[in-house]
């Protein structure tokens, strides 16, 4: 965009220098005088009662300061949506990995020593691991039969159904008329698709350091995502006021990737710290990370569309069991908005969704980017080649011709604003048109190629605040409480604080975020919301600390403030710019120093403090059919923040003999609205392709009787950089749909880039080899045996 | 990791009575990428560690013309795959070393501990086999010499005591018209450890085609690294061809004993024996035609 200097730039990442030279800190650098380390011992079962616990032997080890257990934490539970957890089991465990005791000792080894020393005896319970037996009417087993007497959060308000005991929601949708659709429609085709549990892999596992005041406060240091969400479940656990629970953002956070939205150590960490009144650090080691850390939602989706024979879509019906595990914890969040990855690409007059979030006794999911949508454009974008395929077309030309354009109305009822997804598709399409013809490579290996769409919201409502400060040097300083988790948002939301006062990031600085002192921001750095909602936010907060400059300016050189503006630290007016003073003269010291010597006060307020609030509000919306009513819609209501768009195309080479997929190529354009850093917005894209073609290809948290078996990165297996294609067959495009309500017209971008790859990679191997694998992940067996069946042997 | 005593002794004979006075309590540390990823998981707790890696004198690569290569056990596999002098007379060797792990690990992981830890993965194991490598093995009472064909009993299972240490593994001068390839196959590709390992040696005779001596070992699908005898002898003295190499790669994977693993089910696994034994003789073959 024209007339910008520092929004739109590559500008190098304020973090890179403190990372490259190991100086960043995170929390697992911080130590507090006196600190205590904790330790937690887990339940080896899936579902059973605890009949003992003795402690004695492991109270008495010397460096042992306390051992809690189910006795001694609130009778309260706990949870985002559902109250359903205890800090520690009390006298059920529900998975391998629930946390039944923990220790404070002097140092890590000492408490896992303990640990060992603690002698739990069980009694064992039947459990329940599949999704689909766990959603049936009558399932064998009930992971929680307290369920309907459980407290319920109010966000997302929740729909049990009776009949289900299993089921704390479901989400419903309904749009048109499906049963008419699918009589007009000339095919019909179904399928079955799955996803698989896979975890975050942050660098950081998750940690904290809890410190119980002797006012019955709380002060709290976190490796997190969300300062003031945290604050919010700790208020509700310990009946707190939000004044009495303070989050302090440990400086970086080494990744999150949607997982350290939930209270993994915090609440234990509390516990300990209460006992023994001394801090108390804990955390995860990566074994546990894995089996209590929470991982992605595994789906199991049957989707059912009608299509035109020229491929006009005509009805759309999705049933949908989202696998939770034994704790809610995001699960009903999940479900409510995994629809939208169904909402927000392809005109649809007649749809219908049911999604269901189900307990079994496998370990806990949590949040992961792309929260759902992922899953559902697993099965859309896949579903929309085997569409293409049984009525000849081409697949992109059937994409095509169903995608929602700017003012349609989607199948919420909302009116589509800021969608750059064609764009996308044509950019990804013409460069994929580029590559080799044949599919024959020599031996056993076959080429193909293939596409997928993908989108992500962001969730609303968000409330972001953000305050700037005028320092008497010159310098900006912005507080607000996004989450410095690696994706580089303090870059940005300098660039946006530094474009505003005409000045470089360098005069910029940002502040680490703590709920006592920098303001509020609802949900933290997750949905993507950051630089929309915090952008705009201090866009706001700057231009009122502008405003009380020229008010003090305008004084000074005689002219009127709506004259004046201000550039490289100096104000000046517009039509006269030699009159002009600089920001560093509207200071002075109190005892007044003589001029030109930076001072600290200013008059009349003493300091320059602008201050902006954004809200992002959601249209209401019908509980029972996800519809917005149309007078809202017209009014510009929306579902979400805005939606950001990808498409993602990819070439493979498959081995018939192996199975074995290797990703050669990826050509990947999304719509950001306006790239604020598209350097930036590249390495999202590039992150999110290397997460996404390892959650297609490998990922996979393993469970045998719900017991995690490969908790560890020699048998989990994440994508390497020997996996990624060569760096010159990684093809970006920036596309700009701007928003009307973005900084600058941009939109977030981190979820998105993960959405499209999984389908396009399955796409791309259908068309060398002609096997459609509809589980994740696509292993080299799970392919070898697709090829065997297809041949008959 | 539980508690235990450290030594750090600087010769063979300290090492060696050490190990004699604490025999099993004891555990020998090289590079310690096995070692201490078992001790961290508890699966191994030993009350005394004794670290070799100061004993420089066991850190060597010595080429003899009758006795063939000498790898002292503290050899890295970095060195196993870096150096000149082995890349020219065992490629063979220098070739497996590039496919073990990542660089870090190689810089670390040690010739003696992946052959001593004796994992059915370790990837030294099968092409050393097939080269008909010897293992010595000492103790204060003096030493022996193993072959490595009889020195793995099970999976971590091998004749070594308590109270020895493997100091050097011996490779003979191989014939000439002598290649040999190694096939590992994984799950993901890359730094990983293998799911199917195959190691073919093959020997052309100098005037004919056909094959005067064929070594074929597996690698992680059998409890220990294992020659495939019966595939060996269908090949040995005939002219070579794609059907007899198939077969013989057929009778291989009916040798091999996979087991399903997270890894991969014995079924699959079974059929990427065939395919890596096949591409492996081929290949093996078809460097002989170049082989001194
Ligand atoms: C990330 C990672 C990747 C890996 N990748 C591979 C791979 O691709 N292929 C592969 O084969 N392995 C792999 N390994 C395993 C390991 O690195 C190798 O087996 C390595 O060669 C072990 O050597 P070390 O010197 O580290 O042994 P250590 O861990 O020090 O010792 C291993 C065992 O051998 C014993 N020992 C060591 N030396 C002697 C000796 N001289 N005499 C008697 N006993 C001895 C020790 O007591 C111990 O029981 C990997 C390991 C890691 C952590």
């Amino acid at each position: 965009m024209a007339g910008h200097s520092v929004v739109g730039k590559s500008i190098i990442r304020l973090d890179a220098l403190d990372k490259v030279t190991g100086k960043a800190k995170y929390c697992e650098d911080l130590k507090l005088p006196g600190m205590l380390y904790g330790k937690v011992l887990r339940s080896p079962y899936p579902h059973a009662h605890i009949t003992s616990i003795d402690t004695s032997r492991a109270e008495n080890i010397s460096g042992v300061r306390a051992v809690i257990t189910g006795r001694d934490v609130p009778e309260k539970r706990y949870g985002p949506s559902v109250f359903d957890q205890h800090t520690l089991a009390r006298r059920v465990v529900r998975y391998v990995g629930d946390p039944v005791a923990a220790v404070a000792a002097d140092s890590v080894e000492v408490a896992e020593r303990a640990l060992g020393l603690l002698k739990v005896e069980y009694e064992k319970l039947p459990a329940i691991f599949d999704i689909e037996e766990a959603w049936e009417k009558n399932p064998p087993v009930i992971v929680h039969r307290d369920l309907p007497k459980y407290e319920l959060g109010k966000f997302p308000p929740l729909r049990l159904v009776p009949d289900r005991p299993n089921v704390c929601h479901l989400r419903m949708l309904r749009h048109g008329d499906v049963e008419r659709g699918f009589k007009e429609a000339d095919l019909i085709v179904e399928n079955k698709f799955t996803t698989t549990r896979i975890q975050h892999c942050p660098f950081e596992p998750h940690g904290s350091i809890a410190q119980a005041e002797s006012d019955g406060s709380l002060t709290i240091w976190a490796g997190r995502q969300s300062i003031f969400l945290a604050r919010q479940y700790l208020c509700k656990l310990f009946d707190l006021l939000p004044s009495q629970v303070r989050v302090i953002a440990s400086h970086y956070i080494g990744g999150g990737f949607g997982s350290k939205v939930t209270l993994y150590t915090e609440p234990i960490g509390v516990m300990l710290s209460m006992k023994t009144g001394r801090p108390v650090k804990l955390t995860f080691s990566r074994e546990e990370m894995f089996s209590s850390g929470g991982t992605r939602i595994p789906f199991v989706i049957r989707i059912r569309d009608g299509v035109k024979k020229d491929g006009t879509l005509v009805a759309r019906d999705m049933e949908m069991l989202l696998g939770m595990g034994a704790y809610a914890g995001s699960g009903p969040l999940i479900t409510r908005n995994c629809i939208y990855g169904a909402v927000a690409t392809y005109r649809i007059p007649n749809a219908k969704i049911d999604a269901y979030a189900v307990y079994t006794n496998e370990p806990p999911v949590t949040s992961f980017r792309g929260f759902g949508s992922s899953q559902v454009l697993w099965a859309i974008e896949s579903q929309m080649d085997v569409i293409a395929e049984e009525l000849g077309l081409d697949a992109v030309e059937l994409r095509r011709k169903n995608l929602l354009e700017e003012g349609d109305t989607n199948i919420t009822g909302e009116i589509v604003h800021s969608i750059g997804i064609r764009e996308c598709l044509d950019k990804v399409a013409e460069s994929l048109e580029g590559s080799p013809k044949s599919k024959m490579e020599g031996g056993p290996w076959r080429r193909g190629k293939g596409l997928a769409l993908g989108n992500k919201y962001s969730m609303a409502p968000t409330a972001a605040v953000a305050i700037v400060k005028v320092k008497g040097d010159g310098t900006i300083e912005v507080h607000e409480s996004a989450d410095e988790i690696g994706q580089g948002c303090h870059t940005v939301l300098a660039q946006i604080a530094a474009e505003e006062f005409g000045v470089s990031v360098d005069e910029v600085k940002m502040v680490w975020g703590d709920t006592a002192f920098t303001p509020y921001f609802s949900r933290g750095s997750t949905s993507q919301r950051t630089t929309f909602n915090v952008g705009n936010a201090i866009r706001l907060a700057c231009q009122d600390a502008k405003r009380q400059i020229f008010e003090i300016a305008a004084e000074k050189v005689h002219a009127q403030i709506q004259d004046m503006d201000i550039k490289d630290g100096a104000i000046y007016v517009r039509s006269d710019p030699s009159q002009r003073i600089s920001v560093t003269e509207l200071f002075t010291s109190e005892r007044a120093l003589s001029p030109g010597e930076f001072g600290d006060y200013v008059e009349p307020s003493a300091e320059i403090l602008g201050k902006g609030v954004w809200v992002t509000r959601p249209a209401p919306s019908d509980p029972e059919t996800a519809q917005i009513p149309e007078n809202v819609a017209r009014m510009g209501g929306r579902l979400a923040g805005f939606f950001g768009y990808g498409v993602q195309g990819v070439e493979v080479l498959v081995n018939i003999e192996t199975g074995e997929v290797k990703v050669e190529k990826v050509v990947a354009a999304s719509d950001v609205g306006y790239p604020l850093n598209p350097k930036m917005c590249e390495q999202q894209i590039e992150g999110g392709v290397a997460m996404g073609i390892g959650s297609a290809l490998w990922e996979e948290v393993a469970l045998d009787k719900g017991k995690v078996v490969n908790p560890n990165f020699g048998n989990y297996k994440i994508v390497t950089s020997i996996n990624m294609p060569k760096i010159e067959n990684v093809k970006v495009f920036l596309v700009s749909a701007p928003h009307k309500e973005g900084p600058y017209g941009a939109k977030g971008t981190g979820e998105t880039q993960m959405t499209p790859t999984a389908p396009a990679v399955a796409n791309a191997i259908y068309n060398a080899v002609g096997v459609r694998i509809k589980d994740l992940p696509i292993t080299r067996e799970r392919v070898f045996r697709v090829l065997r069946e297809k041949a008959g042997g | 990791m539980g508690p235990f005593e450290y030594f750090e002794p600087e010769t063979v004979e300290i090492t060696l009575s050490l190990l004699r006075k604490y025999s099993d309590t004891a555990k020998v540390c090289a590079g310690g990428t096995d070692l201490v990823v078992r001790m961290r998981k508890r699966a191994l707790n030993p009350q005394f560690l004794i670290c070799i890696a100061g004993i420089r004198e066991l850190d060597y690569l010595g080429f003899e013309d009758e006795r063939g290569l000498r790898i002292g056990c503290l050899t890295t596999i970095r060195t196993i795959e870096r150096s000149p002098e082995l890349k020219e007379r065992y490629p063979m060797l220098s070739e497996v070393a590039t496919r073990f792990g990542s660089i870090a690990i190689r810089n670390v992981a040690t010739i003696g501990g992946n052959l001593c830890n004796a994992l059915p993965s370790a990837d030294m194991a099968p092409m050393l086999i097939a080269l008909s490598a010897k293992a010595k093995l000492v103790s204060i009472d003096g030493e022996r010499i193993v072959p490595l064909q009889d020195f793995f009993t099970g999976p971590g299972k091998t004749v070594l005591r308590a109270d020895e240490l493997l100091v050097e593994v011996q490779v003979p001068t191989p014939p000439p018209h002598t290649s040999g390839v190694y096939q590992k196959y994984t799950t993901r590709g890359g730094e990983e450890l293998a799911v199917v390992g195959v190691a073919a040696v093959v020997t052309r005779g100098s005037r004919n085609e056909s094959c005067t001596d064929v070594r074929i070992v597996l690698g992680t699908v059998v409890p220990a690294p294992m020659r495939a005898e019966k595939a060996e002898a269908i090949l040995k003295g005939k002219i070579v061809d794609d059907e007899i190499v198939e077969k013989a790669s057929d009778i291989a994977a009916d040798e091999s004993r996979p087991r399903d693993s997270i890894r991969g089910s014995a079924d699959y696994r079974r059929e990427m024996v065939r395919v890596l034994t096949r591409d492996a003789l081929r290949q093996a073959f078809e460097r002989t035609q170049s082989a001194r």
